[in-house]
């Protein structure tokens, strides 16, 4: 038992080491996965409130361009409020949805997509994998897979949800994929970031044969039940084609600058729990 | 000696909000992100046990991943850079050790001697952080090129901060 607890006197040091080695490689695999958010979790209770605090004196450097971008925002909603809208004649739902009677035809209107604001208290950009928290939560009636837009385009899905806070996985992450299209081409692709730069992304998934223009929008395509269609999500800035397939490689120049990015809003899909249904019957059979 | 510790652990906890509030805020060029954290863990007394060392330097490190949350990441880089450092010291001191100079600031050891030993503890430590953020050696190029530039940048700051907060021995030897 002596010759024990000399040996642990000793070798301490080593031990310690080791210990922490371990632990501290338990943290970055833990974190390259899902359950990183567990941990967030549990220290968000400490990290929030001093986010918060340096975020609030921190964003009023952003205010100008950021009321800027508002105004237009509120701008765009006036003028697009009807693709919230799911319009449909001669439908056969009637209920708990606006009826026009026209002489001829029944007219439904079914509200799909309800907005609200956040702010925004902590955002990353250069980094591999980028995430932002706002400080809206579970008690503000957000849950997971909500969209995120920012005043000039979209920002990102929330991933995780406290009471007051929630986590936003950011356009800037390797993980996102988004359904897209280009106008006026109508072409579908998908939207993904590389590490590297935070202003642009790749649209891929556009056959060679598509003409496509610099300068052509690359807006949501609505068919992901997270994103509403026909939101800004950049503008094409490069085209070239790959010599290894048939597809083209497209830069994007994103519409949301995530370096002031202060309020966001997010998107919440009334009838997600229908989808979902409807989903997992298709993955059923 | 009561209040050297007072200052060392003040300095300490100030060190970690700059960091914090306000270098983790810090984008010059979109990389470069100095870690200025880095100064409490290079003025740790040399005769502190070893394992007291390793747990202050892990505690460092994840204090800081967890308001970056980049868990575990500084963490592991703070503990190998506590791990290594007595063989860099023990690298750079031509001479033994004197018993005074415990604590390696500007009071005791020469300009030469503390830029060699910042340079070298902050280059492994920004290598430790890149390789384990990217987790791979794609792009190395730009990677080894952040890492150069991050280094020397938070050299720099860590040793004006050296300067202008403790006195330095040449002072001392003129007011002598």
């Amino acid at each position: 038992m002596g010759k024990l607890i000399a040996f642990i006197q000793k070798y301490l040091h080593i031990i310690v080491l080791v210990i922490l080695f371990i632990v501290g490689f338990y943290f970055i695999y833990q974190s390259t996965t899902y359950p990183r958010f567990a941990i967030a979790h549990a220290t968000s209770t400490i990290t929030a409130p001093i986010n918060k605090l340096s975020y609030s004196i921190i964003s009023h450097f952003n205010l100008r361009p950021e009321n800027d971008a508002l105004v237009q925002q509120n701008l765009q909603l006036l003028q697009e409020r009807e693709s919230n809208y799911l319009v449909s004649s001669d439908s056969i739902a009637t209920a708990e949805s606006v009826v026009t009677d026209t002489n001829t035809h029944k007219t439904t209107r079914t509200k799909l997509y309800d907005y609200s604001t956040a702010n925004v208290v902590y955002n990353t950009i250069h980094r591999k994998c980028n995430y932002m928290m706002i400080d809206k939560g579970s008690e503000d009636g957000v849950v997971p897979d909500m969209a995120v837009l920012s005043a000039s385009g979209i920002a990102g899905v929330v991933t995780d949800v406290t009471p007051h806070f929630a986590t936003v996985t950011s356009l800037l992450h390797p993980n996102s994929n988004i359904s897209a299209k280009v106008i006026p081409a109508n072409q579908l692709g998908t939207v993904t970031w590389k590490f590297g730069d935070p202003s642009s992304a790749y649209l891929n998934d556009i056959p060679e044969h598509m003409s496509i223009n610099v300068g052509d929008s690359v807006v949501t395509s609505g068919f992901s039940d997270i994103f509403p269609s026909g939101l800004l999500i950049g503008v094409i800035s490069e085209k070239s084609k790959s010599p290894n397939d048939s597809f083209l490689t497209l830069k994007i120049k994103l519409a949301t600058d995530f370096n002031h990015v202060n309020h966001v809003y997010i998107v919440r899909n009334l009838y997600k729990e229908e989808m979902d249904q409807l989903k997992e019957k298709m993955e059923d059979e | 000696m009561n209040n050297a510790i007072t200052k060392q652990i003040l300095s300490f906890f100030l060190l970690l909000a700059l960091q914090i509030l306000v270098c983790n805020h810090i984008y010059v060029f979109g990389f470069i992100n100095p870690n200025v954290y880095l100064l409490a863990i290079l003025l740790l007394p040399i005769t502190l046990p070893k394992s007291a060392q390793y747990a202050i330097g892990f505690t460092t490190g994840l204090i800081v991943d967890i308001f970056d949350l980049t868990l575990g990441i500084h963490a592991i880089a703070t503990l190998a850079l506590v791990a290594l450092r007595p063989w860099i010291i023990k690298l750079l001191s031509v001479n033994k050790i004197k018993t005074e100079e415990i604590i390696p600031t500007p009071k005791t050891k020469d300009f030469s001697w503390l830029l060699y030993y910042t340079l070298i503890m902050v280059f492994i430590h920004q290598t430790f952080t890149s390789l384990l953020e990217i987790w791979s050696f794609n792009r190395f190029g730009m990677t080894f090129l952040s890492i150069l530039i991050n280094t020397a940048i938070t050299t720099l700051l860590i040793l004006c901060i050296e300067y202008i907060f403790i006195p330095n021995k040449s002072n001392l030897n003129q007011s002598i």
